[in-house]
């Protein structure tokens, strides 16, 4: 109950972040205006930890499953936006030139060339972004309030039961390991051969 | 036709072109032939829109050119394929000024010129460095422009590749008819493929030769006048480069080089002559 309690925060939080980073993320690749006024203060949010948040969750969404969402959220936004910031800018500029001479421009050169390009970066923002979702939710449960992996631990440590309070933290590095492994490294390592950046010609 | 009229480039202040004027006939195969550096390539992507001159004019049909068109395709170096693409896919990707997209047919046919048929659902990374260049070439051609632009396409590519791509080349342009340019710095390349070969100097870059080869196509490299001819452009250019190190300027420069050439010119009975001297 706990676990699942804690995997629908995560995967609320995570999809958020992730939609709402590659968003942010391309339109801060795209116009250098908007990278040049929020690119410094993303890089300073980057560096504070994502729970020093709940507190004003807290006071915004009330006590409630919204507030850990929103630390979920906050944990992998700020990776995943310069991580797709990275990306858009990081496209061969030949492959937008020969796009542009293929006759392409604006929105359908964006989405036929420009976004394709940038996908390689994107997945491994990702991948990144679920380990911080992750642990942010943890932070987020061990402090916040609701039923959920954190709880447990928490409860764990005021019973001075360390058996209960390690598992919690078996749980928790296995589940990340195995998500990272199983789903995400092969999404990565498929986009990577694809795109030709494992192995070169034969 | 295309026409280039004092077409000169400067970065930042340095005069990297001078006062190109040039024209190109509809259907000729013309080789930009120079030392890196000579601004041939940055000429080539004036030509192509893709870069802006500094002063003067490229038109086209009496249409003046300020920014890349479907009509003339670029091939580049490093092929520019999309990696996310199929062969088939690469060379269907092209998107025509009525919005149309590349029919199956034209895809198929295309496909089968350059030989690549049974590797059509294969990525880019799969293949060789002379099978992306083909596929780059059939991606181009699927546009079907009016002009082709090549920039060094097979500089990348090892001596066997490359003669194997020449004669491809060569047959590709003599079934579509197609006016092409052709940036290199390999001499033997542009001699062999040609109808024209300019030849560009350094410093500030500019067309020194206007060499004409009407040796029948298909030709091969063994051919005895093209060797010849071969061995002259390298004189000159020899003598272009010893220039510019030395940093001095030569003399008498038109006689000078009249007289590399007349030799080999009478000998050859070919038409050569000359533009632009300095």
């Amino acid at each position: 109950m706990a676990m699942l309690n804690s995997f629908r925060r995560l995967l609320i939080g995570f999809g958020i972040a992730i939609t709402l980073g590659v968003f942010i993320g391309v339109l801060m690749g795209r116009f250098k205006s908007i990278d040049e006024t929020f690119g410094g203060l993303i890089l300073s949010l980057q560096s504070v930890p994502s729970v020093v948040w709940l507190p004003l969750a807290l006071l915004w969404f009330s006590m409630g499953e919204s507030a850990m969402i929103f630390v979920v959220v906050i944990g992998g936004l700020w990776n995943m936006i310069m991580s797709t910031t990275a990306g858009i800018k990081g496209v061969d500029p030949l492959l937008i030139q020969s796009g542009i001479n293929l006759g392409y421009t604006g929105f359908s050169l964006f989405r036929k060339v420009i976004l394709p390009a940038a996908v390689p970066h994107i997945i491994t923002g990702v991948r990144m972004a679920w380990a911080f979702c992750w642990r942010a939710l943890m932070a987020a449960e061990i402090i916040g309030t609701g039923q959920g992996l954190g709880q447990v631990l928490m409860w764990g440590r005021d019973m001075g039961n360390m058996s209960t309070v390690l598992a919690v933290m078996f749980i928790i590095a296995g589940t990340g390991i195995i998500s990272d492994g199983i789903v995400f490294k092969k999404i990565e390592k498929e986009v990577y051969r694809r795109w030709g950046l494992l192995e070169t010609a034969f | 036709m295309l026409e280039l009229n004092k077409v000169t480039k400067y970065y930042k202040n340095e005069k990297v072109l001078d006062e190109i004027t040039m024209t190109i006939k509809e259907g000729e195969f013309v080789s930009l032939l120079g030392p890196s550096g000579c601004g041939k390539s940055t000429l080539v992507h004036i030509i192509s829109g893709l870069n802006q001159a500094s002063d003067g004019e490229v038109s086209m049909d009496g249409r003046k050119i300020t920014r890349p068109s479907t009509d003339r395709i670029m091939v580049f170096q490093s092929n520019g394929l999309f990696p996310w693409l199929t062969v088939e896919q690469n060379v269907a990707f092209g998107k025509k000024d009525n919005g149309n997209k590349i029919s199956k047919d034209e895809v198929k046919k295309l496909l089968k010129m350059i030989r690549l048929t049974s590797y059509r659902h294969k990525y880019p990374h799969q293949l060789s460095g002379g099978m992306k260049q083909r596929v780059s070439i059939a991606r181009s051609l699927a546009m079907d422009p009016q002009l082709l632009l090549m920039d060094e396409p097979f500089s990348a590519l090892d001596e066997q590749t490359k003669n194997e791509l020449h004669d491809e080349l060569q047959k590709i342009w003599m079934e579509t008819g197609k006016t092409i340019i052709f940036v290199t710095h390999n001499i033997r390349e542009a001699v062999k493929l040609s109808d024209r070969v300019l030849v560009m100097g350094n410093d500030p870059g500019r067309i020194i030769c206007d060499v004409r080869i009407s040796e029948p196509h298909p030709r091969s490299h063994a051919d005895q006048n093209l060797v010849a001819l071969e061995s002259s452009i390298l004189r000159l250019l020899e003598k272009e480069i010893r220039k510019q190190k030395e940093g001095e300027e030569l003399h008498g420069t038109l006689d000078e080089k009249k007289s590399i050439f007349n030799g080999s010119i009478t000998s050859l009975a070919r038409t050569l002559f000359y533009k632009n001297m300095a």
